[in-house]
């Protein structure tokens, strides 16, 4: 048999994800066979979820410098400056990742895992992680495939609480959307976001005292299993097969939490000694990737031995214990001589070994100045090879092929105001997502000002004592990526960046996730490079913070292909999109929920006839729609500056985005946000039954001023008029229509409660 | 050496409001510390005033929230330090181990009278997160170390929690009122069984409970939620709401205090008697 | 048939069962089992075709037997699930909520999907195995005193306030 053969029955056999190719091109770099560690090792590596082979080179377009960028894409987080405090320089900590293929499979541990990895990847930064969401989309939960639907949903809710509340890490909302384009395949995207102090920032490489003093490597956490053995490869294939549910990860936010504090104690005792070290989370590919990595991107070679990890399964073959994605694991490169003092605080402080059995922290490997990746188990060689090689990665021209969606237009558009919010209120994405949030924890560690729905961004108070506020929100809409994947792009950066801005914070940084089909196939990939080229223009006009000729930069994110169904079918172009802003004194953040009446209404954004997506057209005309609002650069950032230049003024006393519903659905919910003892609600002054001002989706916002502060405009800009007024009455009328609110308060608040948990499903 | 009262902050391992509880502690004038688990001698050695069992997942609820914590050896030592009299307050899930300790109700030192069983709610089980209105029991707020300043304003604090139910056996019914320290409301200070002014099905819409001395409690309500004004959210109505919507966009609602400051403030009002009974 | 039970186990090791042996090895290292077993326990009363009814409600809903991660059989049959050591003396308790919403929620979902069935209730099963000296008798008495929570330092499964405590007669 020649090498080719072996080298394809390998593949078989072991059902790695790796092309012939790709095999010779490792047979190569080892010179002979590759050992099944090898095999294994480079099938994760070259996963394109782990090398970005297919999108690489489109990433090259995204924005990803700026002068706050401390760390840009390329870690395991991104990180950008936040703001000085009483001398100590404070730096935000970004991550943002999927895992919708094991949200799919397995809802509770894949959702759970997904918090439980993204987390890490800001912990390791040396980072305290203060926040998360979850960007979250599903099938049609009552269409064809709605019974799983559903049961995926309360799985992943169930997932997201039973492990993030239990970490304390507040999190902090995201958003939720329904299509049948999901229904074989969720998208469950996840974000976390922490602090670190800017002198005290961990890296994940051994540094280069290493060359002069013996460094080793300490393996700490949970014991190593089997039960993620191939979750890498597995991330990036098709979920056609039930034999792939093993490589889902068992998560353990006690072990989790534990270990943080520990690790905690541990890199305060590092700083503080001046001691340099590296640190990285496990995540695929386990302990090959993560010792490789630490190695090879400080210039080191290093030498594992596996008899030394700790295995909660007796008689693992060395290619499961090197590459199994047990979580709950990190990688410290330190000192020889200050190791046994930090193995003390894992296995005696914190005790691990008593907390869960098998679990401490050991010794596994020693750095070399030989720059060669080798692994010993029962004392053979089981991995031989020149580390550079691990890291080197692995790059694909994909084909890209034009494929834009037909323009269909509806012939008629009846309008009837409180029977066309009623369908919008009570549609899946027009719904309260409280059922969603009350399972969730937005309030511990006691930083939260805006929880989940209060304002357009959640905003939180990180740093105790400094008046910085951080607001977040992360947005996609599958319905625009549906029709035009470059302007899903460009408006998911847009929604975000306008969220953010609506609570009076200016967008410092961005991160994204990219979520698509097949991208071998050209019509997908061409959906990809369309999605990127959006979120790189809109980057591009929306830098709030330094002017308009700096974009606002990307620093994290990650690419997710393979999103598919049985038969074939592609995902909605789904580029999803994270926003994080800083506004300097937290008092001034703007809520949504309307306050006094007499207070004026003020539109910011003219109306455009653009409904392609839109929840009117999909609600009430059962239609998609063909004209995706258009994104319009200059536009949105003179109407952000103009937002951002009255919550300065503090003249906003509600704000909030136009987006979903129009601007009739912005004014009902800015009224659904009232107080129960002070109900307010809106009459509209004009457009009574015209659906372009009542519901276009053409970006913009609403903000409540009091009418003397609009007065005191002195030059009011052309996006800017008043278009209603705030009344006592819980209701939005104009004069000739009205809806009273609590008619359906109720049913809209429970609405999602009923179908997904209570499974009523009476229409 | 500060002459502030000592407030011991207990991490169990896989405790997770240790550290805000122990700032709001800070804040109202008042040493706090964090002691782990197993840090007995340490614990011991300083000799707290007080102590909090923080909110979190002590053993990550296993086998029933609470259960586990309860019979680490450390809580030995809180236990003797309860029945000497010392302030002990359990947070959330502190207050599942409080439960799960026997140290309230506490008829029978030591003897399990109650547990926090899994919120009981029509068509939904599992963790809720909502702000609820608490109400304090006239007697409590006499005895009780923890409640002296809550005044008898319905007052605004968050839940968060799967197993906040507190139930008795049934021949202890008729001695409830004896151990009732808070009580969930409505914002007008109403009392009713329905949710969501009572969140979870918890007989006579007990949020806490005390022993006969009132000097331990335990409430699932998190104070330290609500320790600052601006943690309070816009849309709360009452009077509270009323003075929090008051400060929108003014300066001073950084430093402002919020409703759940009072629990904190009542033990530092305690200690500060005492000291002057000393004298 | 007016009841059918099935017990669900995870297929991996449960860590609920191993805090808590290695808690009762701390409190009551002379009782303790030498090891423990958790199942979910579901009972299903008057299911209108009996196992074909449950088996179908099994199969369709996955929040109940999530087959990825866990594996079910009917109770009281050939034990399939319990995991080998004959040498042991095992004894089983049930624990069941008094008050307790997943049984409720889950008999209004089941009947509002037509589902013929009076109503499903869920309790937590424990089994416990002592070493082989041990006498049925003695294993019995030791898993009551385990599982019932009386004192601080007694007791550790089921807190008898809130919860129903059973020991199942052996097969």
């Amino acid at each position: 048999m020649d090498l080719r053969d072996k080298l394809k029955e390998v593949i078989k056999e072991r059902s790695l994800a790796m092309t012939i190719p790709e095999a010779e091109k490792l047979a190569g770099y080892v010179g002979r066979m590759p050992t099944p560690l090898e095999f294994h090792l480079f099938d994760t590596m070259w996963s394109e979820h782990c090398s970005y082979k297919s999108s690489k080179p489109v990433l090259r377009q995204l924005p990803t410098q700026a002068s706050n960028v401390v760390v840009g894409p390329g870690e395991d987080a991104g990180i950008v400056r936040f703001c000085t405090f009483s001398g100590v320089e404070w730096d935000l900590v970004v991550a943002h990742e999927s895992h919708n293929h094991p949200s799919q499979v397995l809802p509770v541990e894949g959702a759970a895992t997904g918090i439980g990895g993204i987390v890490r990847d800001v912990y390791c930064m040396g980072a305290k992680v203060t926040g998360s969401l979850d960007l979250l989309r599903f099938g049609d939960p009552t269409g064809v495939s709605g019974e799983r639907t559903r049961a995926i949903c309360r799985g992943v809710v169930e997932g997201i609480w039973k492990y993030g509340n239990a970490l304390g890490v507040p999190n902090l909302g995201g958003d939720t959307r329904f299509h049948e384009g999901y229904d074989d395949n969720c998208l469950v995207n996840v974000v976390a976001l922490g602090f670190v102090r800017h002198d005290r920032i961990a890296h994940s490489f051994v540094p280069e005292e290493a060359h002069t003093e013996q460094y080793v490597l300490i393996l700490t956490g949970k014991p190593t299993d089997d039960t993620g053995f191939g979750g890498a490869t597995f991330a990036s294939a098709d979920l056609s097969d039930t034999a792939e549910k093993g490589a889902v990860q068992v998560a353990d936010p006690f072990l989790k939490r534990v270990l943080s504090e520990a690790n905690r104690v541990v890199l305060e005792m590092l700083f503080e000694k001046e001691i340099p070290f590296g640190f990285k989370d496990l995540g695929a590919g386990g302990i090959a990737c993560v010792t490789s990595e630490l190695a090879a991107h400080g210039g080191l070679g290093i030498h594992v031995d596996l008899d030394e990890v700790p295995i909660s399964i007796p008689g693992l073959p060395p290619e499961v214990i090197a590459c199994a994605e047990t979580q709950e694991r990190y990688g410290l490169a330190v000192p020889e001589s200050v190791a046994e003092e930090i193995l003390d605080i894992y296995n005696t402080s914190f005790e691990l070994p008593r907390l869960f059995p098998g679990a401490s922290a050991s010794i596994i490997g020693r750095f070399t100045e030989d720059p060669v990746y080798k692994v010993v188990h029962r004392g053979i060689e089981v991995a031989f090879t020149p580390i550079n090689c691990i890291t080197e990665g692995i790059v694909y021209d994909r084909e890209s092929k034009s494929s834009p969606v037909e323009v269909i237009e509806p012939d008629i558009r009846p309008v009837d105001p409180p029977s066309d919010l009623r369908k919008m209120l009570l549609s899946h994405d027009g719904a309260s997502r409280s059922p969603i949030w009350s399972y969730y924890d937005s309030e511990v560690q006691g930083t939260t000002h805006f929880r989940p729905g209060e304002a357009d961004a959640c905003v939180t108070v990180p740093i105790k004592g400094c008046k910085a506020g951080l607001a977040v929100s992360g947005d996609g809409n599958p319905w625009f990526g549906q029709l035009e994947p470059f302007l899903a792009g460009a408006h998911a950066v847009g929604e975000a960046v306008r969220n953010v801005v609506a609570t009076g914070a200016v967008p410092i940084a961005a991160t994204d996730c990219l979520n698509y089909g097949n991208p071998e196939k050209p019509d997908v990939f061409w959906q990809f490079c369309r999605g990127v080229e959006g979120i790189a223009h809109a980057c591009r006009n929306l830098g709030l913070e330094s002017g308009r000729e700096h974009p606002l930069p990307i620093v994290s994110g990650n690419v997710s292909f393979y999103n598919q169904s049985l038969s074939g079918g592609s995902i909605p172009p789904s580029p999803i999109v994270a926003v994080f802003g800083r506004i300097d004194d937290f008092t001034r953040a703007t809520d949504m929920s309307l306050k006094t009446q007499g207070n004026v209404i003020v539109l910011i954004g003219p109306r455009e006839d653009e409904f392609g997506g839109s929840l009117y057209y999909r609600s009430c005309l059962g239609h998609s729609g063909g004209k995706v609002p258009l994104f319009r650069g200059e536009l949105e950032y003179e109407m952000a500056r103009f937002v951002l230049d009255c919550a300065e003024a503090g003249i906003s006393q509600s704000v909030h985005d136009i987006s979903e519903g129009g601007l009739a659905m912005a004014a009902v919910e800015m009224a659904l946000a009232t107080r129960k003892d002070a109900r307010r609600g809106v009459i509209l002054s004009k457009g009574f039954t015209d659906p372009v001002f009542l519901y276009s989706e053409t970006p913009g916002y609403l903000i409540e001023m009091l009418p003397e502060d609009w007065e005191g405009i002195s030059v009011k800009p052309d996006f800017a008029s008043v278009i209603g007024r705030v009344t006592a009455d819980f209701s939005i009328s104009s004069d000739i229509w009205k809806l009273n609110l609590s008619e359906v308060l109720e049913e809209y608040s429970t609405l999602l409660d009923r179908i997904i948990w209570r499974e009523e499903l009476s229409e | 050496m500060t002459n502030k009262p000592l407030v011991a902050v207990l991490q169990f391992p896989g405790s997770n409001c240790e550290y805000e509880t122990a700032s709001v502690v800070r804040e109202s004038g008042m040493d706090a510390m964090i002691f782990r688990w197993n840090q007995l001698k340490e614990l011991s050695d300083s000799r707290p005033d007080a102590f909090i069992l923080p909110g979190g997942f002590s053993f990550q609820d296993r086998v029933r929230a609470g259960a586990v914590g309860a019979k680490e050896e450390i809580m030995d030592l809180v236990f003797n330090e309860a029945l000497s009299g010392k302030p002990v307050l359990g947070i959330c899930n502190g207050a599942q181990i409080l439960v799960e300790s026997g140290l309230v109700p506490g008829w029978e030192n030591g003897r399990i009278e109650s547990a926090l069983a899994a919120n009981h709610i029509h068509g939904r089980s599992g963790y809720l997160s909502r702000w609820v209105f608490l109400r304090a029991n006239e007697r409590a707020l006499k005895i009780s170390p923890w409640l002296r300043m809550i005044g008898n304003d319905p007052i605004p604090v968050p839940i968060a929690h799967a197993e906040g139910r507190f139930v008795f056996a049934e021949k202890d019914n008729n001695r409830i009122s004896e151990c009732m320290a808070l009580t969930y409301c409505d914002e007008n200070g109403i009392e009713t069984a329905d949710y969501p002014v009572n969140p979870n099905g918890s007989f006579m819409n007990l949020a806490g409970i005390m022993n006969r001395e009132g000097n331990v409690l335990a409430m699932m309500p998190h104070p330290e939620r609500a320790f600052w004004m601006w943690q309070i959210p816009p849309w709360i109505p009452g009077t509270w709401g009323d003075r929090r919507n008051s400060l929108q966009h003014d300066p001073a609602l950084a430093g402002s205090k919020g409703p759940g400051a009072l629990f904190f403030r009542s033990l530092a009002d305690y200690f500060e008697l005492i000291s002057r009974e000393d004298q | 048939m007016t009841e059918v039970s099935i017990e669900v186990r995870l297929k991996a090791p449960d860590p609920a069962a191993m805090t808590a042996l290695s808690t009762l090895k701390r409190i009551n290292p002379d009782t303790c089992p030498g090891r423990l077993e958790r199942y979910d326990y579901w009972r299903f009363i008057r299911p209108l075709d009996g196992k074909r009814t449950v088996e179908e409600i099994v199969l369709h809903f996955h929040d109940i037997v999530n087959p990825n991660k866990q594996s079910w059989s009917f109770s009281g049959g050939s034990g399939i699930l319990l995991s080998g050591d004959e040498e042991l003396v095992w004894a089983e308790v049930l624990v069941t909520d008094k008050v307790d919403s997943i049984s409720e929620n889950w008999t209004d979902i089941l009947r509002r999907n037509k589902y013929e069935i009076e109503k499903v209730m869920y309790s937590v099963l424990w089994r416990l195995g002592y070493s082989s000296g041990t006498s049925m008798a003695e294993a019995r008495e030791r898993t009551l005193a385990l599982t019932i929570t009386s004192y601080r330092d007694h007791g550790l499964l089921a807190n008898p306030v809130s919860q129903n405590i059973n020991l199942l007669d052996q097969a």
